[in-house]
């Protein structure tokens, strides 16, 4: 706690000095009266003044939200003896905003405990660390000032908030672990495929008897048996469109987010690849645990600036199994998420690439030559999504306000009627 | 201040002490505008020279005195409050009510000390270097006291 003498110590010292020396240097008594109220003031300001004893502690009622909701900061004060007066400033993110009590605020502590609530909102995902406090102490005469600063950290995890998606993208292959995709080989399964003659070793009940019966011989039922997949999420964090408080960022956290939790919830292996100044990547696998592996990964995604090139060599051996299915959510901006797409496809990846569209987020035109620069840059993106669609990969753009579900259903109709094309 | 410079009978005294008292009303002016507490002392200062130049040629002893003392350690008081209330504060329900009943106490006071000091100041002890000396000692005690108070950890 550090100690800080205010202003007015100092004034009312001077000013009672400089009264009784007038007061002698002029003999006139009035002015000992006149004087007599600051140092006054100044005796029995200092003689109450002591060091305070204060703790505080800082709760939340809870460490994982979801995007705009509201969370419980709770701060309890304890004194060994009354305060006066005690300002607290409770140091917050800017994404999270109070709705319910004043930041910062005043109060007079008594010797009981004292408790004060900040209701947030939660504006924005991400991971956060709360509870960094600055008390300030003012005794009764305002003479002391003591500070003092909380730093005693609670972690909240603001997910971002899932997007209404019922179907996902399948992918091409399956995987060898039971899921809840059909595989188009053949096998256990409940979804009928075809039917053939007897062979030794078959099961009697998958003996077809009304097919058996029409041709005269034995004849089974064959089945596609149902399987996992792998999925992974290229999260692109070279660059970003921004204007004012969204940007083509958090529409892709929020859609990987989603796009995640479903697969997640089909028995799919899942996996992250944070392809961006900083690569950071999650191997693929599946459960509840590794939903928050991923959420938690996500939520710390930021951009961070870099010249560095990379490319797909610098994506980890066994981060992007065989067969997988890439789904990629890029704003397509940058040009070594744009080449590293590009050569994955180039290796055979089953890919698809969700565009989240930088054009909401670009400013209007003002005069003319923008408006022509404006119109060239969406040629250029045309041409490069019509380079990935030559390629085979299906390129859908996604706006901010659409649902990510109709683009997923566009990847999908693309990938029906174009068949898959390996390059 | 009004009060006692409307007072004061002769208009050259009563011109140096409006004088006198001018740069302490511009001087408050400027710390409650600009939120920087240095100018406060200083108005107080120069509202105190203008009542002392009030009470050239006044023989007697000033009854006022303990009224002014009072209103001027009001007006520093004020003033520090609202510097203190320009940063915006949640304050909680009472908190103003007890700061001006502490500085109205204090006020009041400061009054009363002031009264029982200006009387203990009418009992006639003949004038003398050593009881100037004497005051003068008492008044670099009371500074030296408020120091060491004011150092203490």
């Amino acid at each position: 706690m550090t100690r800080t003498v205010s202003p007015k110590l100092g004034a009312y010292a001077g000013l009672a000095a400089l009264g009784l020396i007038a007061a002698i240097a002029l003999r006139r008594p009035e002015l000992v009266a006149v004087t007599a109220p600051f140092p006054l003031v100044l005796a029995v300001g200092l003689a109450f003044s002591r060091e305070p004893d204060l703790r505080a502690q800082v709760a939340l009622d809870r460490e994982r939200v979801l995007e705009d909701d509201e969370v419980v900061l709770t701060l309890t004060l304890r004194a060994a003896e009354p305060l006066e007066r005690v300002e607290v400033f409770v140091r917050l993110p800017p994404a999270l905003v109070p709705v319910d009590g004043a930041n910062p605020f005043a109060l007079r502590l008594g010797t009981s405990e004292a408790t004060r609530e900040l209701r947030l909102h939660c504006g924005r995902w991400g991971g956060y660390a709360l509870g960094e406090a600055h008390l300030r102490i003012r005794d009764r005469f305002g003479l002391f000032v003591h500070e003092q600063q909380l730093t005693e950290l609670r972690p909240l995890r603001v997910y971002p908030r899932p997007e209404e998606i019922r179907r996902v993208l399948p992918p091409l292959e399956t995987q060898v672990y039971s899921g809840n995709q059909v595989s188009r080989g053949k096998g256990e399964g409940i979804e009928f495929a075809d039917i053939r003659p007897f062979a030794t070793g078959d099961r009697v009940r998958r003996i077809n008897w009304r097919v058996s019966a029409r041709r005269g011989e034995l004849f089974v039922n064959e089945r596609h048996p149902e399987r996992n997949t792998d999925v992974i999420i290229f999260l692109d964090s070279f660059t970003e469109a921004r204007a004012s408080q969204r940007g083509t960022l958090e529409l892709a956290v929020r859609a990987a987010a989603s796009l995640a939790a479903l697969y997640l919830q089909r028995k799919d292996r899942v996996g992250l690849v944070s392809f961006g100044g900083v690569l950071s990547w999650l191997l693929p696998a599946t459960g509840l645990v590794q939903r928050y592996r991923i959420l938690d990964s996500v939520i710390g995604t930021e951009i961070v600036f870099s010249y560095a090139w990379k490319d797909a060599d610098v994506i980890p051996v066994g981060t992007l199994p065989p067969q997988a299915l890439i789904l990629a959510l890029t704003p397509l901006l940058d040009e070594r998420a744009i080449a590293t797409l590009l050569d994955l496809r180039a290796r055979g990846f089953d890919l698809a690439v969700i565009e989240v569209s930088p054009l909401p987020f670009a400013a209007a035109a003002e005069d003319e030559a923008e408006a022509i620069g404006h119109r060239l840059w969406q040629l250029r993106r045309e041409t490069l999504r019509s380079r990935y669609q030559r390629l085979g990969v299906p390129v859908v753009e996604w706006r901010d306000g659409d649902p990510l579900a109709v683009a997923l259903e566009e990847v999908g109709a693309f990938r029906r009627q174009a068949g898959r094309v390996r390059a | 201040m009004a009060w006692t410079l409307l007072a004061i009978g002769s208009p050259v005294v009563l011109a140096i002490a409006a004088v006198a008292a001018l740069p302490g009303v511009v001087a408050l002016a400027l710390a409650l505008v600009s939120g920087w507490p240095a100018p406060i002392p200083l108005a107080v200062v120069s509202l105190g020279a203008s009542y002392a130049v009030s009470l050239h040629g006044h023989g007697a002893i000033d009854g006022r005195a303990p009224l002014v003392g009072a209103g001027l350690v009001l007006v520093a008081e004020l003033a520090y409050w609202s510097l203190e209330r320009r940063t915006a504060v949640g304050e909680e329900p009472g908190l103003h009510l007890r700061r001006a009943l502490s500085i109205l106490a204090t006020t009041l006071g400061a009054a009363g000390v002031a009264a029982i000091l200006l009387a203990a100041t009418s009992v006639p002890l003949g004038g003398s270097v050593t009881w100037d000396a004497f005051g003068l000692a008492a008044a670099a005690g009371a500074v030296a006291v408020l120091a060491r108070l004011s150092t203490r950890s």
